[in-house]
Formats: C-alpha cells, sequence, structure tokens
C-alpha cells in the first residue's frame, strides 16, 4: 500500500514536473535564444569578394514550415549590401528559403528570389531606404507525421562603402 | 518494505533529476527543444506573421561619420557619474543605449580616456535589467587588455549590444530592447550634430544624419509593438519632437535607380533635404530631448 502509495506519487510528481518544465520551455525559450548565432554559423556568400564586413542587422529566428515573416531593415546611402538565408534542414529538407524585398514605403517589389531562382542578393544603395524582406519557408510533409518542426532560420547582412571601380 | 520504500524514492528521485537536468541542457537538448509535442505546439504555433525591425548599431553610424571626415570633441558624452539618477526601469533601459552609442563614439574616435567607467556602467545596468551575463568580469578583463585598440573595443562593445538585444528577447523582454535602442539612436543622433557642427550643402555628413530618419521610423515602428507599455509611451512622448523634425524634412524625387556592373541599384524613391535651418533645429532638438533622457527631471 505503501510502496503503491509511494510510486503514485512520484509518477504524478514527475508528471507534474515534465508538464511545468514544457510550459516554463515554451515561456521562457523564445527563438532567439534557440537560435543564437545560427546565422554566424550557417550563412555565407557563395561569391568571395574584397571588403564586405558584417552587419549588426542580420539575425535569427525560430521558424515552422510554412511559417512566413517579415523583417525590415535600413540601407545606407553609399553602401553595397548583400544579404542571405540559411535554415536548418530539418525543416527547409533541401529546399531554398525564398524571400521578397520590398520598399518599406511604396511597398514596391524591388526582388523576388523566386523569379531569380537565388538564395543571396546583392545591391548598390544610391539613396537610404527602409527594406522590408518577406520570408517564406516550405511546407515539409513530415509535419504530418505527428511532430512539429521547428528549426532555425538565419540571416547574414554584410555591407561595406560602395566600391568605386574604373578609371 | 520499510527499507525499500526510502531506497526506491531515493532512486526515483535521482532519476527525475537526472532527466530534468537533462531535458534543461541547453546544447544537448536540441532535438528536444525544436521537435516539441503536439501540445505545447498548439500554445505556440501561432501563424500571425511576425515582423521584426533591425536598427542598425551606433557603431555603424560613427564608423561612417569617421569615414566621412568627421573628428571627435571632447565633453560630449553623458557623464557616466550620471549613473546614480536612474532608478526607474525606463531610465536605467534608455541610458544603458545612451552608454552603449558613448562607448561606439569613444571606441569610434580614439577616446579612451574614460571608456572603463562606462562599461562599468554598463555592467550596472545591464545587471540591474536581469542581463548581468552581457558585461562579465571576463569582458572587463578583456576590454582593459584591449584599450589600445580601437578595433577590438569597437568589437567588445558590439558584442556587449549584441548579447543584450538576444538576452532581452530571448527572456521576453522586446519593450525594454526598444527603450535601450531609443536610448542609442537618440544619443547617437546628438553627438553626430555636435561632431558635424556646421552646415554645408551637398555634405555626405549632413545626408548620413538626415538619413536617421529611416532608423527611426523603424524605431517607431517597434514602439508600435507594445502598445500597453507604458515606459514606451512615455520614452516615445519625449523623444517624438525629434520624430517630428524628421517627419518635417522636405523629400525631393529621386531618378529611378539602374543597374551597375551587373548588381542591382536600390533606393528610395526620395532623397530627404535637410537646409542649413533645419539642422540648426535639429541640433538644438537632439541636445533637448538627448537631456531629457539622461537628465533627472527636477519634479
Amino acid at each position: 500500500m505503501s510502496t503503491r502509495y509511494f510510486i503514485a506519487t512520484i509518477l504524478l510528481g514527475f508528471s507534474s514536473i515534465c508538464l511545468h518544465a514544457q510550459v516554463k520551455l515554451s515561456d521562457t525559450q523564445p527563438a532567439a535564444s534557440l537560435c543564437q548565432d545560427f546565422h554566424k554559423k550557417a550563412c555565407s556568400f557563395v561569391k568571395k569578394d574584397i571588403n564586405y564586413k558584417y552587419n549588426s542587422q542580420s539575425r535569427d529566428a525560430l521558424f515552422r514550415p510554412g511559417q512566413k515573416s517579415k523583417l525590415t531593415f535600413t540601407a545606407h546611402k553609399g553602401y553595397d549590401y548583400r544579404l542571405t538565408f540559411a535554415g536548418e534542414d530539418k525543416i527547409l529538407q533541401g529546399a531554398a528559403v525564398s524571400f521578397r524585398i520590398i520598399d518599406s514605403r511604396t511597398k514596391k517589389e524591388l526582388f523576388n528570389s523566386e523569379d531569380e531562382n537565388a538564395t543571396e542578393f546583392e545591391f548598390i544603395c544610391d539613396s537610404s531606404i527602409n527594406l522590408t524582406i518577406e520570408i517564406q519557408l516550405p511546407e515539409n510533409s513530415a509535419e504530418t507525421s505527428g511532430k512539429v518542426l521547428y528549426g532555425c532560420v538565419g540571416f547574414l547582412l554584410e555591407s561595406r562603402p560602395t566600391l568605386n571601380t574604373g578609371f | 518494505m520499510k527499507k525499500t520504500g526510502p531506497i526506491s524514492l531515493f532512486l526515483c528521485l535521482s532519476l527525475l533529476a537526472s532527466i530534468i537536468t537533462l531535458s534543461s541542457c541547453g546544447g544537448g537538448a536540441d532535438e528536444h527543444q525544436h521537435e516539441m509535442s503536439d501540445t505545447l505546439a498548439s500554445d505556440s504555433g501561432n501563424q500571425n506573421i511576425e515582423e521584426y525591425y533591425q536598427i542598425p548599431l551606433p557603431g555603424d553610424f560613427f564608423a561612417s561619420l569617421r569615414t566621412l571626415g568627421a573628428v571627435a570633441k571632447p565633453g560630449l558624452l553623458n557623464p557616466s557619474e550620471n549613473i546614480s539618477n536612474y532608478t526607474t526601469s525606463a531610465e536605467k533601459a534608455v541610458n544603458f543605449g545612451v552608454y552603449s552609442s558613448d562607448l561606439f563614439y569613444c571606441s569610434n574616435f580614439n577616446q579612451k580616456a574614460d571608456i572603463l567607467k562606462y562599461f562599468e556602467n554598463l555592467k550596472r545596468l545591464a545587471d540591474d535589467l536581469g542581463i548581468s551575463s552581457v558585461v562579465t568580469d571576463e569582458t572587463m578583463k578583456n576590454i582593459e587588455a584591449n584599450l589600445s585598440n580601437t578595433d577590438s573595443l569597437n568589437r567588445i562593445t558590439s558584442s556587449v549590444f549584441y548579447d543584450a538585444t538576444t538576452a532581452l528577447e530571448s527572456s521576453g523582454q522586446g519593450a525594454t530592447l526598444a527603450l535601450i535602442i531609443a536610448g542609442g539612436l537618440t544619443e547617437s543622433i546628438y553627438l553626430g550634430t555636435r561632431i558635424v557642427s556646421s552646415y554645408k550643402d551637398g555634405s555626405a555628413a549632413i545626408q548620413l544624419i538626415a538619413d536617421q530618419k529611416f532608423p527611426m521610423d523603424n524605431l517607431y515602428a517597434y514602439f508600435n509593438k507594445y502598445p500597453e507599455d507604458s515606459r514606451i509611451a512615455q520614452i516615445a512622448e519625449k523623444i517624438a519632437p525629434l520624430n517630428k523634425i524628421y517627419n518635417s524634412l522636405t523629400e525631393t524625387p529621386k531618378d529611378s535607380s539602374a543597374s551597375k556592373e551587373g548588381r542591382k541599384v536600390i533606393g528610395s524613391e526620395t532623397l530627404i533635404m535637410m537646409n542649413a535651418d533645419d539642422y540648426k533645429k535639429l541640433s538644438t532638438v537632439a541636445a533637448e530631448v538627448r537631456n531629457s533622457l539622461t537628465q533627472k527631471a527636477s519634479n
């Protein structure tokens, strides 16, 4: 009787601790901490180029398959920028993160990665502008197998003073 | 029975402790964290489109001004002893941003006299904001060892700011982060207008200061994410005169962008114009707003 009581108490305690641990996990560990520095490890550019430096507007976030997100950053006149995305394969499964770059004010589309079949984008900024990037992750069939998937997505932005080439 | 009961209990508790310890370890729990149960996902599987607003670090702004020929002037920084004025969480957050901006200024313009004091202030404010891990004793040692190295100091300051950002986002303190950014941006504009003290038509440095309208727009968009936070409302009101100046600047249409050397050229469809009068007003208001953030209001 007493052993059963102990076991029942322990099991009850265990399940309540587990429940508490899970709730606490979701409350106190949002995206940023799970994916900290992911972009620094996962993102890279195909083309090597000179003088580009890490831009502090780079970031990471936790995503679910099929999720959409928007990120707005400032590009300043007189600078070249290049940007790319990377995501954990468990949510991308070989597909790429698709993104559109939009003038934040006019909402005019300036670039669409799907049209250009691109994974990165490079531009010269000739007047300062706020750009909004709309990110869309592909759906993932593994989601239907009983597990909800999460994965990190990184956005790497690099910039340099615009290079003037030629005589 | 009397013997096995407590032993079983001890074993079970040990097992429980191990399981709990394992499940709360950061690195090893990666899979666990990323593949949570359906029950948990239903809580957090919100499909609303999340919007993020990024604002360049003050260090980028000062580096650009330095490249454009701006030179540091003495006596501009928020005095380090002002830290004792900051008692509320809003004041502490805003002035974490102000002192961070001062540190970026010091490291970019080689003003090292007070760097340790300013880092100590950041440490105190970080402790009070619950993000003490961003300025540790190790950080302080690192700073002391690199006092003569501008690049290293800039890197350490960026790292502190970045870690503060991540720590605040991770602990659900996005509103506090918005206050830090507000302090940093205001101080940057204030310092910018002080070191570029005379107006010149067509000056790239003046244009850069005028273009701080873009981060300012992003800051206000970020503020809008926290409509219930009274601290945000209070600081947004304090910064409003600065925002008003930026919103009053005229804009002229610009030729549409093309491509150059195979790379796309992108830019705003209008250019922000700032004349001598606008600049004078901006300089005055920037000082007033900055002082309202850094000095204790006399009640």
